[in-house]
């Protein structure tokens, strides 16, 4: 039997060379950045967009609403920049910048008539779904288009609890509402996944 | 528990956050329940989804160019990081040095724009020297009135600048070695314009302090 590389140069030592020096190419960046080198700046963009983007598009729902969210993830950033003590990883940091800014724009977009969108319509839940395949319905659902059409509210909690960890009080904390209230939120949604995942 | 009740706590219960009593109970219904096990494990099912989504997902175009056409409103809302005193003189000589190459380089009065740089504009001097020569001319005017106030800053304001100059001279480098191999660029030309004008916003900001 072939040996794993990993296990033949005893085991985790490999990895966490790696590892090493993904953080100390990441802290040479972020030192940059901070100077106001925007070269080391984009780099940061780069390594990190995919998980600002996605975290966006779950809370956001469309993908043009996510691109400005993530758009405006990076430009706070680097306005807070320098808060920025290496104490974590840059990712870290980056997650509740992202949360704040997606629940931010949000509250907002709540206060603008203009654009309000009608955020209890379940008529999407209407559209015809992907195929539902031999092995069960279970096997063809698409969970992010199902996240989409759910009220903004109970998506944002859900999307906070049950894709990215947090606990209801921290979701209260962070959305300004009761604990009661993330709950119920939270309860809504995945009965009405639930309905979608059945159906 | 009826079934009514059991879907009002299935949450609490698949979190875990029952206490013991009310979790008995929902075990003792979910046993003898079919339809209410189904609804268990469409849950349990549901957060598995959930769980297994992709960390990650690309956006469907490059966002850079919007975000950094926005990085010169959104001026940072901090102040350079104290850091360990270094030697002032030599980072601001080292500085002056990249400026007052680029002076000579490109400077009036001698050869332009090198095989690197962007075609020759009016005058005969390429846009990007331009640039370059009167960020230079500009730098070098703050450095030498920084120079006669440097005495009046805290040494960790000088180590901080110092770093800064660091970093921007070795980025206003890459740039320069990009515009090599693509000199007509508008993004190049456009970063080559923003680091310098960052540059002489650090040593207009230093000024300013050195002065309060």
């Amino acid at each position: 039997m072939t040996e794993c590389p990993a296990v033949a140069h005893g085991g985790a030592i490999p990895v966490t060379s790696a590892d090493e020096q993904r953080r100390s190419r990441e802290a040479e960046l972020v030192r940059r950045a901070q100077a106001g080198d925007r070269i080391a700046f984009e780099q940061l963009y780069r390594d990190n967009v995919g998980r600002v983007y996605a975290l966006c598009f779950r809370m956001a729902g469309t993908a043009d609403l996510a691109e400005e969210l993530a758009q405006d993830v990076f430009v706070r950033a680097w306005q807070k920049l320098g808060s920025f003590r290496g104490e974590s990883a840059f990712s870290s940091w980056l997650h509740p910048l992202t949360v704040n800014v997606a629940l931010s724009e949000r509250r907002s977009r709540r206060r603008r008539v203009a654009r309000v969108m009608t955020t209890d319509d379940l008529t999407e839940f209407e559209r015809p779904g992907p195929p539902a395949r031999s092995d069960g319905p279970e096997a063809g659902f698409d969970l992010e288009r199902a996240l989409a059409t759910l009220p903004p509210g109970a998506r944002a909690v859900f999307v906070l609890h049950d894709v990215e960890g947090y606990k209801h009080e921290e979701i209260a904390e962070l959305t300004g509402v009761a604990t009661g209230t993330s709950k119920a939120q939270l309860h809504r949604a995945r009965r009405l996944l639930r309905e979608a995942l059945t159906r | 528990m009826t079934c009514e009740e059991v879907r009002d706590r299935i949450d609490d219960y698949v979190d875990g956050a029952l206490d013991e009593a009310a979790f008995q109970e929902m075990e003792l219904h979910l046993a003898t329940c079919a339809e209410c096990r189904v609804e268990e494990r469409t849950l349990r099912a549901l957060l598995a989804h959930a769980a297994a989504l992709p960390a990650e997902m690309a956006p469907g175009r490059d966002l850079w160019a919007g975000i950094e056409a926005r990085l010169d409103e959104a001026r940072p809302r901090w102040r350079p990081r104290p850091g360990v005193l270094a030697g002032w003189g030599a980072g601001l000589a080292a500085a002056a040095g990249v400026v007052l190459a680029l002076s000579a380089l490109y400077g009036p009065g001698r050869p332009s724009a090198g095989p690197s740089l962007a075609p020759a504009a009016l005058g005969g001097e390429s846009p990007v020297a331009s640039v370059e020569r009167e960020y230079a001319r500009a730098a070098a005017e703050l450095m030498a009135a920084l120079e006669q106030q440097r005495d009046r800053l805290p040494p960790e304001t000088l180590a901080s600048v110092e770093k800064d100059l660091r970093s921007i001279d070795a980025a206003l480098q890459e740039v320069r070695r990009a515009l090599a191999t693509d000199p007509a660029n508008p993004g190049l030309n456009h970063l080559l314009t923003s680091t310098h004008q960052r540059k002489v916003e650090v040593l207009q900001h230093v000024l300013k302090l050195s002065r309060t």
